[in-house]
């Protein structure tokens, strides 16, 4: 088993690295390593600059240790507080096909499982000392997270021992209450007795002092007893020096081969409560993905149809109807309940001095709409990026390519459209109706521009968020593609190239715009009609931007191919 | 001139992924009436080809035909006449079953679309499920929505692929009957199916394919002739076996 097992570890690892090699042969997958390689580089380099190891104090790091100390400690006793009586281990689909039928013991099968999961845990400890905890220790990190998921199997194993002892979750719970009961109870009393020597080392400028003062204080017995083995955790994870890394590792994988043993010892059945918690694992990763790729189907609102579809008339509006549908039952909706809620909020607090209830909520309602008008397009997905995992079935409807493009898009862009125009209206009638005066924003060249222009722009954000997808169906529809470092590099591309893409469509109109203001209000005076007058020029650019894009899309759309980039989608 | 006697008329049909050439100048007819099999080993072009009929993939070369319309030059026509149902159903997780059959009569212009509704609803099953969302149905039943909605517009080519999977034995009863019935009112049937004894109870004509390249095409009898040599009979089976197996 012991040689199985390393086989199927390694040779998954090399397999995984070499398939990620393999792949940047194609070019749109190099962009995306490249993307992801400088964004991290970036970060990197800020990192250092900022909060390096060098750079960070010895206090510091003792405060730092402190703090995983308690979340260690925190781990340690909650643990035994977990609902769950049944060690449910995870395992994929095709470990337990394989493993489980086979003549494998326990003990192996636990060691597999800890063996296996060590390469993911080395990737957390990279990424959570990265992000998370700064200037602490890679390997540190790395020792302290397998010694934890150790722990938590042992745990888990012991409270299903305590339950055919006839202790149960409720004991378990009250026994761990009173433990952190207690626990605050040594705590207030050693800081208490301590607040003299805390409040002299706050007066002082130096913040160091303060560090030590709190260290030694959480130094004495009882607190230090009782975080005697947390803060080989802490003083590991921020080691002073390398013989304080080795000594606390040795010491925590010492006691992780003991609480090892201890657990095969237990000699508890846990398969069938690991099938079950490996499907929920599935589950819940499937569910992520379908609400990635706009497929959600746990928020699926049951909703009657927008109208009545008769059998007769245009096929088109079988499509808008579909995706009507589609935009109010799925999930992506009620963004709108919070935008508006959120806007107002806002909008309150700015204007709570003056007192001006109407003004608040008239812009209130323009912060919505300007929020709604950026997200909405990228939100609001009831278009070919709904219908792209159904695309052998969407392709033959019998609909030319310039019909269905423009169907599919046809329902967001009503959504929005609507949306936007009506609280645009609202707002801009319940400013003018409470004399609120705000600079550019209550002029009537804003109001004339924003309602003709606003929905040409959100049909162009529309349009740009679908080009992407048929561009780059494997980018979209790969099952893991939200996964992986090619991914991140992708995701990076696809919002720069969605800015990049808007600003080049908006840039022509914008200068068009500026000129007509500039001209128009010369020749015909400063009248709101004069102003839409102006307008007009901009709009009708951004229509035959449109027009054009379409025609362009739907052509690509009647050559998509997927089949090869789905077979090639980014694991 | 429409050529009212065919339904899928293929013509040197290639198509290739890059250096990959997954179906290889492959011609063949079903006229109306007709059902034929497509069968061949795993990777051998089934799915591509249907696909490529279905006009989901296009084609790299070669011509297809649907009822006489060329499905390159007026695809929509093309489309209007026939339908697909892939192996694997893929509906819209947010209409119900109702609303399915709804929209794709729609779709389709389909006159009387509630009483057809009313009977394929019957026909498969689903009469209880009218408002049941696909994440609320088996596998089986997912399978039977989807040809539901292929059959309501009365198609006159059908197009599957492995329409049994997951079906119930009483599923693939009916499912057998119901591609029977259609064939016997005009439609012209192609399926691609692993179940070979599907294929000979089902089919009059069948076309073995194998790396994308046609190796045998005939009437199941004549493929049987063809390889028994006169020494007894064969079953499709072997046929099929020995066919793939020199193929190779």
């Amino acid at each position: 088993m012991t040689s199985a097992a390393f086989f199927l570890i390694t040779r998954n690892f090399k397999n995984r690295i070499t398939r990620w090699f393999l792949r940047l042969r194609q070019p749109r997958y190099v962009a995306g390593a490249v993307a992801a390689g400088l964004y991290l580089a970036s970060f990197v380099f800020r990192r250092g600059a900022r909060f390096g190891t060098a750079s960070m104090t010895g206090s510091t790091h003792e405060l730092l240790a402190i703090v995983v100390s308690f979340v260690v400690l925190v781990m340690l006793v909650g643990a035994w507080g977990m609902p769950g009586d049944t060690p449910g281990l995870l395992f994929s689909e095709a470990e337990i096909q394989f493993f489980f039928p086979a003549p494998i013991t326990r003990r192996q099968l636990l060691a597999y499982k800890i063996a296996r999961t060590q390469i993911q845990i080395l990737l957390s400890a990279i990424i959570i000392s990265f992000f998370a905890f700064r200037g602490s220790r890679y390997l540190g990190m790395w020792i302290g997270l397998a010694v934890l998921d150790v722990y938590m199997t042992f745990v888990a194993f012991a409270r299903a021992r305590l339950k055919l002892a006839g202790i149960g979750w409720w004991w378990r719970v009250l026994i761990v209450g009173i433990l952190f009961t207690a626990l605050i109870a040594v705590m207030a009393s050693q800081f208490r007795g301590s607040s003299d020597v805390i409040l002299d080392a706050l007066s002082r400028p130096k913040a160091g002092n303060y560090v030590e003062v709190v260290t030694s204080i959480l130094q004495k017995p009882p607190l230090g007893t009782i975080l005697f083995v947390p803060r080989l955790f802490g003083e590991m994870v921020y080691a002073a020096n390398s013989w304080m890394l080795l000594r606390n590792a040795a010491i925590l994988m010492a006691a992780a081969l003991v609480l090892f043993f201890a657990t095969v010892q237990f000699d508890i059945a846990f398969e069938d409560a690991s099938i079950v918690a490996s499907q929920r694992a599935l589950a819940r990763r499937a569910r992520v993905r379908s609400m990635r790729s706009g497929m959600s189907t746990t928020a699926v609102h049951r909703f009657p149809p927008p109208f009545k579809l008769g059998p007769h008339g245009r096929p088109e509006v079988a499509v808008l109807w579909k995706n009507l549908i589609g935009a109010m039952r799925l999930s992506s909706l009620p963004l709108i309940a919070v935008i508006i809620p959120i806007a107002l909020i806002a909008s309150a607090n700015i204007f709570r001095r003056e007192g001006d209830a109407l003004a608040s909520i008239g812009i209130g309602g323009l912060i919505a709409t300007c929020v709604f008008a950026l997200m909405g397009p990228q939100t609001i997905r009831s278009d070919l990026r709904l219908d792209m995992l159904r695309l052998d079935v969407v392709k033959t409807f019998p609909l030319s390519a310039e019909s269905l493009v423009a169907a599919e898009l046809g329902a967001p862009l009503v959504v929005i459209a609507l949306f936007e125009l009506l609280m645009l209206t609202i707002s801009l009638v319940i400013l003018n109706f409470a004399h609120v005066r705000i600079p550019f924003l209550t002029r009537p060249e804003f109001a004339v521009c924003a309602l003709v222009l606003i929905v040409p722009i959100s049909a162009i954000q529309l349009l740009i968020q679908n080009a992407a997808v048929i561009l780059f169906p494997a980018w979209n529809m790969s099952a893991d593609a939200a996964r992986g470092i090619t991914a991140l590099g992708q995701r990076l591309l696809f919002l720069l190239g969605n800015i990049f893409t808007l600003l080049i469509a908006l840039l022509p109109a914008a200068a068009l715009l500026l000129g007509s203001f500039f001209v128009v209000p010369r020749l015909l005076g400063k009248s709101p009609a004069a102003f839409l007058v102006a307008t007009i020029p901009a709009a009708a650019l951004l229509i035959a931007e449109i027009a054009i894009a379409h025609k362009l899309l739907a052509a690509q759309f009647d050559e998509l191919d997927i089949a090869n980039d789905l077979e090639n989608a980014t694991p | 001139m429409v050529n009212t006697g065919t339904g899928i008329e293929v013509t040197n049909l290639t198509k290739n992924y890059g250096a990959v050439v997954a179906v290889d100048s492959l011609s063949f007819s079903v006229n109306r009436g007709q059902i034929l099999g497509l069968v061949g080993p795993n990777g051998a072009g089934k799915t591509t080809t249907l696909r490529a009929l279905a006009g989901v993939h296009p084609p790299t070369d070669g011509q297809i035909r649907i009822c006489g319309v060329d499905l390159r030059i007026d695809p929509v026509d093309a489309k209007k006449r026939l339908a697909f149902m892939p192996d694997e159903p893929r509906l819209f997780d947010y209409l119900t079953v109702e609303e399915h059959l709804q929209f794709v009569a729609r779709l389709y212009q389909t006159d009387d679309y509630r009483a057809k509704l009313d009977a394929l609803l019957e026909e498969f099953e689903l009469g209880d499920k009218r408002k049941a969302l696909p994440t609320e149905l088996s596998r089986g039943m997912k399978q039977k929505l989807m040809i539901a909605c292929g059959f309501i517009h009365s198609p006159e080519v059908l197009i599957f692929d492995e329409p049994l999977t997951g079906l119930d034995p009483l599923g693939i009863r009916r499912m057998k009957e119901s591609i029977i019935r259609r064939a016997k009112d005009g439609a012209s049937v192609i399926l691609s199916s692993h179940l070979l004894h599907l294929v000979e109870e089902l089919c009059d004509t069948v076309l073995i394919i194998q790396k994308g390249r046609r190796i045998a095409y005939g009437t199941i009898e004549e493929l049987k002739w063809q390889i028994a040599q006169g020494r007894g009979d064969v079953s499709l089976e072997e046929a099929f076996l020995r066919i793939t197996a020199a193929g190779s």
